[in-house]
């Protein structure tokens, strides 16, 4: 029933500058939705609208069947949790909870359970009587959260509410709004939930959809898996995954069903796919994730092997970063923890050889950076 | 700062530096001391003229009393008119608290409307309101006698307190408003999204956050009302009626030979509100600053 609906929705700020283009999309009741991109690229800005914090300059929000422009935050069935959390720095725990019940008139005790229900669910019971500088950053967090989930809100609005965290608390929250998600849909009360975040890990790892934006545009709105599989262009394919997918310039040539790339001086036949290509000789831009670089391994079918430098190499623990030089390019491969030896005798600037698992390639128009693959 | 890093590490030179540091010190509050005491000695010698007799005060040089004799103050309290300045004090609460009242609420409101909310003309309305602040007040003073003639509220307390109702105390409006523009929105945000409209919003977020600015306002207002000397020498004529600034006046011009402990001894009593007031809310002033020191 509180489905999120953005229909044309375009926002231009007082002093001109258009922040958000023409945007259309549906998020489904119950549904977990990240919003992801760089810095600037106005997910605050249509979060705020959907929140009615910000005015809609042209196009239709609705949530559920009800068109809401107009209508002011509190009618709107949403609540949201800020980036600097927004307590009131001067009530207590327990007040700041009850607050926004108690503006609805609702009966003391209704507002007390309610409270102490969310206090339980989030464990800040015996933070309740202090004030919000007497928390830390991590308990403010989920009083902010707390605040939020009292009002028993349709639509739940997240603004990159973990990004004050450290590292470490950072990823048990994830995990913990991911399950009050999931506890919440269990429990029958199912809640629509949109995130908003520029980390790709948190948007990975948290959303049932992902919406990646730029400069106001959508990029691609899917699932984190086909986000991965089938980036839409050149943007969401090196934002998504860390690190980054390898972009390199090639050169495709058709001849019939034959398809062959030529890249760094090398060329290969690729297998075949379906690729929404005109003409026969056209450059492309060939990505192909880190983990599909092999190094120095014995030869295997559809696999380029191209000799190049070392540049340097990065140990994460379970899996090594290993980064070479061809030319000006530089490729990166990921290499499981076992096959670290392959690499570390190496020094910067020697020599060796990389296998690109071409099968595994994603072909993007040059110009457009649009993916040729026809699916999309 | 640097005395107890230094002091931690070991050898000779700490030791020396440590020297130096405490010698830095005592000169810094030396100094600072004197100054303070310079700049005090007037407030000591009215403490001590008030127990002095006229014949005292003409010839002593230093400001310690011979004898601590309080008859200068019950005589002072007394005054040559028909009333006590139990009468005066009570007048001057009369005008100072409901002012005070009528400053704060005027004052927050129009700021809020200034640093919160976008209406037409009003960055031309605020400069105006600026510049009104650059307007020496005596300027003010004909026109309104005259306005407030007309509306017949001569010899009330009226004049004096209804101007305050406009938030015409531009300065207080002023503080208000740059106070306001640095608190972050965010808060008022999410009290919109907890459904508030603009007025809860002022009651439960805004004056709670501008706690230790309306501090300032109102102790401000006390004190400059509570000197205020002119404003009730022009519009109030009845005895009756006059505050404590203008009975100190007529305490020295009444008599033939004027009691100078007595108006001393009444100086120094005048003084206490103020004082008293400002002691008061300066815990409030630290305390303010504090609470709304926000977590990032
Ligand atoms: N009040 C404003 N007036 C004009 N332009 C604005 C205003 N607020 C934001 N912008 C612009 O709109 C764009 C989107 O801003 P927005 O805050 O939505 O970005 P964001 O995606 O949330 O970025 P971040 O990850 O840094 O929070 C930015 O280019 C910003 O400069
Ligand atoms: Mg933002």
């Amino acid at each position: 029933m509180a489905s999120v609906t953005l229909n044309k929705i375009a926002k231009v700020y007082p002093n001109g500058f258009k922040a958000v283009h023409d945007i259309d999309f549906k998020i489904n009741d119950g549904e977990f939705v990240v919003l992801v991109g760089p810095s600037g690229c106005a997910k605050s800005t249509l979060l705020r609208m959907v929140a009615g914090l910000e005015s809609i300059t042209s196009g239709e929000l609705k949530i559920g069947d009800k068109v809401v422009n107009r209508a002011p935050p509190k009618d709107r069935g949403a609540a949201m949790v800020f980036q600097n959390y927004a307590l009131y720095p001067h009530m207590k725990v327990r007040e700041n909870l009850a607050f926004g019940l108690k503006l609805q008139g609702l009966p003391k005790d209704e507002v007390a359970s309610r409270v102490l229900d969310a206090a339980k669910l989030l464990e800040i019971e015996t933070l309740l009587d202090r004030f919000p500088r007497q928390l830390s950053g991590g308990q403010s967090q989920r009083v902010a959260v707390g605040r939020a989930i009292v009002k028993k809100p349709q639509v739940f609005l997240f603004d990159e509410p973990l990004s004050n965290l450290d590292a470490k608390l950072r990823a048990s929250m994830r995990v913990r709004i991911t399950e009050l998600h999931q506890q919440l849909k269990a429990a029958g009360l199912p809640c629509t939930v949109i995130y908003v975040t520029h980390d790709q890990v948190e948007a990975m790892t948290m959303g049932e959809r992902i919406c990646v934006l730029k400069e106001g545009r959508i990029q691609q709105f899917d699932t984190p898996s086909m986000l991965y599989n089938q980036p839409a262009n050149t943007f969401v394919a090196s934002f998504i995954g860390s690190p980054e997918m390898n972009i390199l310039d090639a050169h495709l040539s058709v001849n019939g069903s034959d398809r062959t790339v030529t890249l760094l001086g090398g060329s290969s036949r690729l297998p075949e796919t379906k690729l929404s290509v005109h003409g026969t000789e056209l450059p492309i831009k060939l990505g192909l994730r880190p983990e599909n670089v092999l190094v120095n391994a014995s030869d295997e079918r559809d696999v380029l092997w191209i000799d190049c430098e070392i540049s340097h190499i990065e140990y994460m623990g379970s899996e090594v970063f290993a980064y070479f030089r061809v030319g000006d390019a530089t490729i990166t491969s990921r290499l499981p923890a076992s096959q670290a030896a392959l690499v570390s005798a190496l020094k910067r600037g020697d020599k060796a050889r990389i296998g690109l698992q071409l099968l595994h390639s994603h072909l993007f128009d040059a110009e457009t950076g649009v993916n040729l693959n026809s699916t999309h | 700062m640097s005395a107890t890093t230094s002091a931690t590490g070991v050898g000779a030179v700490d030791h020396y530096e440590v020297r130096k540091e405490r010698l830095n010190t005592i000169i810094r509050y030396t100094l600072l001391i004197t100054m303070g005491l310079i700049m005090l000695y007037p407030l000591f010698w009215l403490i001590g003229a008030s127990f002095k007799s006229n014949a005292e005060i003409f010839t002593e040089v230093g400001f310690w009393p011979s004898r601590l004799d309080f008859t200068p103050y019950i005589k002072g309290w007394k005054t040559s008119t028909e009333y006590t300045f139990t009468r005066y004090f009570f007048n001057s609460f009369l005008i100072v608290i409901p002012r005070i009242i009528v400053t704060v609420i005027s004052c927050v409101l129009v700021a809020y409307a200034f640093a919160r909310f976008d209406f037409w003309g009003k960055k031309i309305l605020f400069s105006i309101m600026v510049a009104t602040m650059m307007l020496p007040q005596i300027v003010l003073r004909i026109p309104q006698y005259i306005m407030f003639q007309h509306f017949d509220m001569l010899d009330s307390y009226t004049p004096l307190i209804l101007p305050s109702a406009f938030a015409t105390d531009t300065f207080f409006v002023f503080m208000l408003v740059q106070f306001l523009r640095g608190i972050p929105r965010d808060m008022e945000e999410a009290a919109q999204m907890d459904g508030c409209n603009s007025l809860q919003m002022l009651w439960y977020i805004i004056v709670p956050l501008l706690k230790p600015a309306i501090i300032s306002v109102i102790v401000f207002q006390f004190i400059w009302t509570m000197n205020d000397f002119i404003g009730p020498l022009i519009y109030l004529s009845s005895v009756d009626k006059y505050p404590v600034s203008l009975a100190l006046k007529i305490s020295i011009g009444a008599t033939e030979e004027v009691e100078w402990g007595s108006v001393i001894a009444i100086s120094v009593l005048a003084l206490l509100p103020s004082v008293a007031v400002f002691f008061a809310a300066q815990k409030h002033f630290v305390d303010g600053v504090a609470s709304t020191g926000l977590k990032g």
